[in-house]
């Protein structure tokens, strides 16, 4: 049913792909997660046409029924394909303009500039986001998205948007919002193959629909689970509160110089076996690449090879480096309150609001004052899109 | 215990409001059962030497001397910590005895820079008590796919409760960050029918199931145990075997003997 359109797509997706290094510009199934989990070909086969049947293709994306209060179709027009300009001042091809490159078509953080990146690009199909003003385990507000695509990830390789229009920031995060559900639904649909169904039971859109509409609701649930940072009445360059806060880093109470060192000064980073350790998608590709090496799973082993090296990830210096996740006080206080998802670092705040915490509110601000009276904050560059130079890295 | 709290429980491991369903088809008497399953896990070959851990900066792990603890295979070859499962027809709604509809509360605490217990098993529902009996901090980080997965910082002394609502595929990761050499696992089932491996490799899955056709999945330290002959056929990439079990008696289990694993199986860890 899809035939007709789809081969016609196909000769725009080809000429879009050669923005991101040439090749058929389809969605890439995730190949990793598929061969470890032991899907057949006939499994995998099932849940790409599903995914195809309710998001199209990057060329022509489609919006299923179900998206259109989280999504607006428009804004992944403006978003897909390659870059063309009708009308002056009207892009179109966003993403694949200004994000491709690094997040890949596919929204899976492995674009032709990704692997020299580090920390590498998101790899948005996990559904997990650092950078929010949510409790840890909840999707990030539409809001945060923005604030992100504006700020960018100073110290990462993720570039500020600012140059870009409100509009054209909107049609992106919508983007992202539609990347990251494709992935999610992928990851679901894989999961529930291997521990659900028998093998011979294949996916149908019909399968897939309710496991969509959960993850979707999980998007628009997100204002209810912004963490309340309202400021104390306490003055941030207080030096009391700053030394009550250095004394908490210090302390058994927060574990934080036992990551980021004495006065936050860092540790020296993977020089024992007992400092190395992953994020959430590099502790994935690890296992993952582990399993490969007993494997007799051609379709893993192949996998396994393409696979990008994962890269340790440490609680960094935090005297001079700037902060990824912003400057503000409401947002450093967020960061420490829910620690950074999908990463290493730990929540000091309840899991929900109400709920027992290993630090108070109060205590927490104290360590905002005493991390901001570390910090030597600079502006965010604004390297815009097309202008931005690769930006700094850090490399182990 | 009285046959309405046994089906209270039961109807809160299924998820269904548990006040108001089901007791009367519940009281109309329970279904068959099977006793309990028994076997033990073998190392069929040289038991590897255990890696040494760095136990990093920290004095007390230091001093504790944590042992790597992702291998433990007696001096007769039983291996430790394979989680065993039961899957399959509506196991969710057998009686079992009464003491193992029982909800309880189960304690995972960091002792010695180790998570203790290894492989803590619970039921969707129950409470994961986590405790910090050393001098110095730890972070719990607890990567699940059905429960919201946390990463908690905890102090000596620390406690903090927490409920664990939905069953899980697989045992989830538990993980200190601040010592990364530390490691655990929690299952959460609606069942009961699950059981890891002692020191001796020994396991006993309670008496209780339906009898006819179940499923057993075998699993080791974030691995599915797959190439295992069993008396029921090797199992399969998902470490799973088909069963029929038989009408018993509690005291009479349904024996798998001992299930020999190929130590080429761990090479390369
Ligand atoms: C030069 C490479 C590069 C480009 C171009 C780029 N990104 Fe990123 N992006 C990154 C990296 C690297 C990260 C990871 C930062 C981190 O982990 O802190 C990231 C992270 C993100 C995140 C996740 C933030 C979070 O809270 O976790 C979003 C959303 C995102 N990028 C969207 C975009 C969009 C939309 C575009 C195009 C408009 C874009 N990026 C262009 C490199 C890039
Ligand atoms: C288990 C190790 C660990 C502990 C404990 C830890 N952190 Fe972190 N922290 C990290 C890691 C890893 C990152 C980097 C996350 C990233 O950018 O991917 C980080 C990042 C940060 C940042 C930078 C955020 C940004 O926007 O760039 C700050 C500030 C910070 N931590 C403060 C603290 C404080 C204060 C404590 C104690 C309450 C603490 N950390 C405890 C591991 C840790």
């Amino acid at each position: 049913m899809l035939g007709i359109s789809r081969s016609a797509a196909g000769s725009i997706a080809w000429v879009a792909a050669c923005l991101v290094g040439c090749g058929p510009a389809t969605f890439q199934p995730n190949e990793l997660l598929h061969s470890s989990q032991g899907l057949t070909a006939a499994q995998s086969e099932a849940i790409e046409t599903v995914l195809l049947e309710i998001f199209g293709t990057p060329a022509e994306p489609r919006l299923p029924e179900l998206l259109h209060a989280t999504i607006d179709h428009n804004n992944l027009i403006r978003c897909a394909g390659e870059v063309i300009s009708h009308e002056p001042g009207v892009t179109q091809g966003l993403y694949g303009r200004h994000c491709a490159r690094c997040h890949g078509v596919t929204g899976d953080g492995q674009g032709p500039t990704a692997l020299y990146q580090h920390p590498y690009p998101r790899d948005f199909r996990r559904g997990v986001f650092k950078w929010k003003s949510t409790y840890r385990d909840a999707l990030p507000t539409i809001s945060d998205l923005h604030t992100v695509l504006e700020r960018g990830v100073p110290g990462a390789a993720m570039p500020s948007f600012r140059l870009l229009s409100t509009d054209e920031r909107n049609a992106l995060v919508d983007y992202v919002v539609y990347l990251t559900l494709r992935g999610q639904l992928e990851r679901e649909l894989v999961l529930l193959s291997v521990e659900e169904l028998a093998e011979e039971e294949l996916v149908t859109v019909a399968t897939a629909e309710p496991l969509l509409a959960s993850l979707s609701t999980a998007w628009t649930d997100t204002d209810r689970l912004v963490v309340n940072s309202s400021q104390p009445i306490q003055n941030l360059v207080d030096a009391n509160l700053i030394a009550q806060g250095k004394e908490l880093f210090h302390s058994e109470l927060t574990g934080c110089a036992k990551c980021h060192g004495t006065n936050g000064a860092g540790l020296t980073p993977n020089v024992t076996a007992s400092d190395r350790d992953y994020d959430l998608w590099d502790t994935e590709r690890r296992e993952i690449l582990t399993a490969s090496q007993t494997t007799d799973n051609p379709r893993l082993i192949a996998a396994a090879k393409r696979a990008f090296p994962p890269r340790p990830s440490w609680g960094r210096e935090l005297t001079t480096v700037k902060r990824r996740g912003g400057d503000e006080p409401e947002t450093l206080f967020r960061r420490l309150h829910q620690g950074i998802a999908g990463t290493t670092m730990p929540a000091l705040g309840p899991l929900r609001p109400g709920q027992p915490a290993a630090l108070s509110d109060p205590q927490i601000w104290a360590l905002v004052a005493y991390v901001e009276s570390l910090g030597i904050s600079d502006e965010p560059s604004d390297e815009g899109s097309p202008h931005y130079a690769a930006s700094a890295q850090e490399v182990p | 215990m009285s046959v309405l709290k046994k089906s209270l429980l039961i109807m809160a491991g299924l998820g269904i409001p548990a006040f108001f369903a089901g007791l009367a088809t519940f009281a109309e008497g329970a279904p068959p059962h099977a006793g309990p399953i028994t076997g033990r896990i073998v190392l069929a070959g040289p038991r590897p030497e255990p890696r040494e851990l760095d136990p990093g900066r920290d004095r007390c792990c230091q001093e504790a001397l944590p042992s790597d603890e992702s291998l433990l295979v007696s001096d007769e070859g039983g291996l430790a910590n394979v989680v065993i499962w039961a899957s399959g027809p509506p196991i969710a709604t057998v009686t079992g005895p009464p003491n193992l509809l029982e909800p309880s509360v189960h304690e995972l605490t960091n002792k010695g820079c180790a998570f203790q217990p290894r492989v803590t098993l619970l039921r969707a529902g129950e409470r994961l008590v986590l405790t910090n009996a050393d001098p110095t901090t730890h972070n719990l980080n607890a990567t699940f796919r059905k429960n919201p997965s946390f990463n908690v910082v905890l102090a000596p002394q620390a406690r903090r409760e927490l409920s664990l609502d939905a069953a899980e595929p697989k045992p989830a990761p538990v993980a200190c960050n601040i010592h990364p050499f530390m490691r655990a696992w929690v299952l959460v089932r609606d069942d009961p029918y699950a059981a890891v491996s002692d020191a001796s490799g020994h396991f006993e899955l309670p008496a209780g199931l339906p009898a006819g056709q179940i499923r057993l999945t075998f699993w080791h330290e974030g691995r599915y145990l797959a190439g295992v002959p069993t008396p029921a056929g090797v199992t399969d990439r998902r470490g799973r075997i088909g069963l029929t079990l038989p009408l018993a008696e509690a005291s009479t289990p349904y024996e798998l003997g001992e299930l020999r694993i190929d130590p080429r199986w761990f090479a390369a860890q």
